[in-house]
């Protein structure tokens, strides 16, 4: 049966195959050229009209196509014959060339059959449901962020028998204790921190002994239904090692939030999220993302527990499993919910780890070598890890088009109009491709801005990483903090000033140069508009450098839930919550209703059958609507109020439908109007360096480990 | 099932993902448990005294309106408190559903304590209403046995359920009781709670209806969705007031 349908399929891609190569390879002259882009362009167009998984993939296929010929032509005809200094620039904006046609063909390849599984029933029989220890792993976060994750993962909707929560402490601080004694869960600290997190839960594998092991950072808050919807996977398939669900970020990132793209640009996180993720898992790849998953003990036992060698343990983890034939699996269903970082240069510094534990991995355990993967999973795990690499090719493209602009040096050996015919349909049939296949989770354009936000940060670290990749520290991400007034901070935005500065004076330097009648107009054309093109996204990457005020400490969610408030004079409101937070709320009344500002009142918010009055004081009102400041709350109406905003099975579902289509001359337009407004507040913001050094790439708090 | 699991679960659409919630199950509603066409009686009775029958009897009748059922009362209390202050379609409850079977979709009977034997055995529905609080608590299994007696008798077998009125959250003996309430009577204990609120009195004894005197209070959040959930059994969506 299989090879009576694989040989047809073999030859029918042999057939597409030699087509491939032939369009690739035969050379036309530059009009025909031109008049050939203009036709894939127009076909392009029309099979875009169709909505269809087929017309996608009949426009990755022209983008693949386009590309590969304009790799051919330029490795073919442009490349520079002699050793002299230019020779060497141009090599370098090859090979950074060379890694972004890498990047987009494996991210087709990640993203083309994204596997959309389901949640999988759950036996009927309840006595069948098996023991499950849920570790919150914390080390220097306040307490106030760690009590909602405790409080909502005790009141997870499983038999209570066999659900035990843990609080694995590495800052060892007797609150904390006292904490989860009165919450009754468990308490586990250790006497060293050896190994950081993975360290940690190790030490807490081997002191509990559930079946299975559900990992939640200390602020990201499990809603009820997360075992219930993750667990029946696991039941169904031995050999599944990791059930991975998506991390919901219920704060804006610091790009939305200092941009103010928050309501209508999809988040940073969402592309791997939402695409990547579910697009790996098709090929049995997708990897543990160290919070938000539940894990099989016994895989976990089976790679000697959560890998140490590395700063991104819970990739690594995965990569080990997968090699001793153990499957994963990612859930694209949101059950729980964290605080994005809070400011550009936490969210810097986490991915500085990120791209180092990557970088560590590549040279420790490259998934391309040894045993036990499939070639998908090989490249899998290899886009994966080169997507880290980004940095210095992204410092070439921002800093290219000055080598012409201002020195005149050639880079690129080619007629300009030859570079336009063959370059600019590569570029647009690659930016529209993408812009189908995740529009919706991540706008054309806004990669390069975050890439070029990262670019300088973390070029050295994984260079380093690759040549020494043992000398890594791990760094906790600080969260649930906030900016108090608005400033610029210019200490992480200084290499954005530099590159943009270096662009400008580019830009300058070539009106210079066609006023003086040097160098030839199309060059010219061609560098100042890849100048321009830089400078839209640096200037948008400054914008995200001025912090915003983070308005609340404890971040409002939108919720719609029956409300009531009891007056002190024993009667009532019927009212709706509009949004809920852990220090108060807004609240729509049924009918307007006099109140007085700081008036003392109770708010029962009825959910779950349960009713917990909340003592509160209004804070401001209007017609129907209050805002009220929760005061003085008990542990049980505290954790009342944790399951009302955080523990209803639906809180995060259909989060991100406000936001726009992605159109992607449109979305460079609006990058542009955000990165001018972006240097309008740089100019007028106090500076305000972070106050720790960032130069090591560590904002505090910091964690050194052995 | 409450909202938040069906929500998750329309939105997955997976078949036979089910969901196990160990809260009340939603009561059915009188429509799927009528055993006759039309009219359908409904008996407010207690054991104990003094725990809101009448007042909420007299604007059971508007909220049941306000759905769209045509509703009625009649009051068989010998005290006659529902006739003295609001007025009753009648005191004869053969001669009024004889005389209403074509105009009414619900009828409510206010009683006095202790119940009539006739109500008991009767009427289509029984709504026992109790108080959150000591007398009401231990007079639970005195009813209960009082109810599986007229029932064995009844030919009607009027289904039997608990209202708590009067609920004040703040109270720590009022979330115990309603806790064990619903853990001994379950599922027979009604989604609807209706909350403790000063203007169900102020109003009853103005004679007038919460509806008039108070409309955006949450009594009357309470009594609609109690209206509902006795007229379509959607409890556990008690106050979803805005669409």
């Amino acid at each position: 049966m299989r090879g009576s349908t694989d040989i047809p399929r073999l030859l029918a891609a042999a057939f597409a195959g030699l087509c491939v190569t032939l369009f690739v390879v035969t050379p036309l002259d530059l009009r025909t050229q031109f008049a050939l882009a203009g036709a894939l362009i127009a076909a392009a167009l029309i099979v875009a009209r169709s909505q269809g998984r087929l017309a996608t993939l009949v426009l990755v296929l022209l983008s693949v196509a386009t590309t590969s010929r304009y790799l051919w032509w330029r490795l073919g005809t442009t490349l520079a014959s002699d050793w002299s200094f230019d020779a060497v620039l141009s090599g370098m904006l090859l090979a950074a060339e060379l890694y972004a046609c890498a990047m987009l063909l494996l991210a087709y390849g990640q993203s083309i059959a994204g596997l959309r599984r389901r949640p999988v029933p759950l036996p009927q029989d309840v006595s069948r449901w098996p023991s499950v220890d849920v570790f919150i792993p914390t080390y220097n976060e306040p307490l106030e962020v760690v009590r909602a994750t405790v409080l909502a993962a005790a009141s997870l909707d499983w038999p209570r028998d066999r659900l035990r929560v843990w609080v694995l402490d590495d800052g060892r601080r007797p609150a904390f204790r006292d904490f989860a004694a009165e919450a009754g869960v468990g308490y586990l600290t250790r006497p060293d921190n050896a190994h950081a997190k993975a360290g940690n839960l190790n030490h807490a594998l081997g002191k509990t002994r559930g079946e299975y092991v559900a990992v939640f950072d200390c602020d990201h808050v499990p809603v009820r239904s997360f075992l219930q919807i993750t667990m029946g996977w696991l039941l169904r398939d031995p050999k599944l090692a990791i059930v991975q669900t998506p991390h919901h970020f219920y704060s804006p990132d610091p790009f939305s939030r200092n941009l103010g793209t928050a309501a209508h640009v999809p988040g940073e996180s969402e592309l791997f999220y939402g695409v990547i993720q579910p697009g790996i898992d098709t090929w049995n790849a997708s990897f543990f993302c160290g919070s938000c998953a539940v894990l099989r003990r016994s895989a976990l036992a089976d790679v000697g527990g959560i890998a140490v060698e590395t700063v991104t343990e819970d990739a690594h983890t995965a990569l080990k499993m997968h090699r001793h034939g153990w499957r994963t699996a990612y859930l694209d269903v949101p059950q729980a919910a964290g605080l994005s970082t809070e400011t550009l240069a936490a969210h810097v510094g986490q991915r500085i780890r990120w791209a180092r534990g990557m970088a560590q991995i590549f040279r420790v355990d490259n998934p391309l070598l040894g045993r036990g993967l499939r070639l998908s999973q090989r490249l899998s795990y290899f886009a994966a890890m080169l997507h880290f690499f980004s940095g210095i090719p992204r410092l070439v493209f921002l800093l290219a088009p000055v080598a012409y602009l201002v020195f005149g040096w050639h880079i690129f050996n080619a007629l300009p109009l030859a570079a336009v015919a063959y370059g600019l349909p590569h570029l647009i049939h690659s930016t529209a491709c993408n812009a189908r296949i995740h529009g919706r989770f991540r706008h054309s354009f806004w990669s390069e801005v975050y890439e070029t936000c990262l670019a300088s940060y973390t070029a050295i670290p994984t260079t380093l990483a690759l040549i020494a990749p043992r000398t890594g520290r791990f760094n906790v991400t600080a969260k649930g903090g906030r900016v108090d007034a608005p400033y610029f901070d210019v200490r992480i935005a200084l290499p954005y000033l530099l590159l943009a500065a270096v662009n400008l004076a580019a830009l300058a330097a070539g009106g210079w140069k066609l006023r003086t009648g040097q160098g030839d107009l199309d060059s010219l054309a061609i560098n100042a508009a890849w100048t321009l093109h830089n400078l839209i996204i640096l200037g948008a990457a400054v914008g995200a450098a001025c912090e915003r005020p983070q308005v609340r400490a404890a971040q409002r969610v939108p919720a719609r839930l029956p409300a009531m408030l009891r007056f002190s004079d024993g009667t009532t409101a019927a009212a709706e919550t509009h949004d809920l937070g852990r220090d108060g709320a807004g609240i729509t009344l049924r009918a307007p209703a006099l109140l007085s500002r700081r008036e003392q009142l109770w708010v029962s918010l009825f959910f779950f059958d349960e009713e917990q009055p909340l003592p509160a004081e209004v804070l401001e009102f209007g017609g129907r609507s209050v805002r009220v400041r929760f005061t003085a709350l008990t542990l049980e109406q505290e954790a009342h109020l944790v399951r009302a905003i955080f523990s209803r099975a639906d809180a995060w579902l259909g989060w991100s439908e406000g936001h726009r289509r992605d159109r992607p001359l449109l979305t460079l337009l609006q990058i542009a109007r955000h990165g001018i407004a972006g240097v309008g507040r740089a100019l007028a913001l106090p500076l305000r360096p972070r106050p720790r050094t960032l130069p090591s790439g560590v904002p505090a708090p910091v964690r050194s480990q052995a | 099932m409450t909202p938040d699991v069906r929500n998750l679960l329309r939105h997955l659409r997976v078949p036979g993902l089910a969901y196990r919630d160990f809260g009340a199950a939603a009561p059915g509603s009188i429509r799927r448990t009528q055993q006759r066409q039309g009219l359908v009686t409904v008996g407010l009775v207690s054991l104990v005294a003094g725990v809101g029958r009448t007042a909420l009897c007299a604007n059971l009748v508007r909220a049941f309106a306000l759905e769209g059922a045509r509703a009625g009362a009649i009051d068989v209390d010998p005290e006659g408190t529902l006739t003295a202050m609001f007025g009753a379609e009648g005191r004869d409850p053969s001669t009024c559903i004889e005389h209403l079977a074509l105009e009414r979709d619900v009828l409510l009977v206010d009683t006095g304590s202790p119940p009539p034997s006739d109500v008991l055995s009767e009427a289509d529905e029984l709504l026992v209403v109790a108080r959150p609080d000591a007398a009401s608590l231990s007079a639970v299994a005195k009813m209960e046995e009082l109810l599986v007696r007229t029932r064995m008798r009844s030919w009607r077998k009027p289904r039997a359920r608990w209202l708590i009125n009067a609920f004040d959250g703040r109270r720590r003996a009022d979330r115990e009781a309603l806790a064990a309430m619903r853990r001994g009577l379950r599922p027979r204990v009604l989604a609807t709670v209706v909350q403790e609120d000063r203007a169900l009195q102020d109003a009853f004894l103005a004679r007038r209806l919460v509806h008039d005197v108070a409309p955006g209070s949450q009594a009357v959040a309470d009594l609609e969705a109690l209206a509902r959930e006795l007229h379509w059994g959607r409890g556990s969506e008690r106050h979803a007031w805005v669409d």
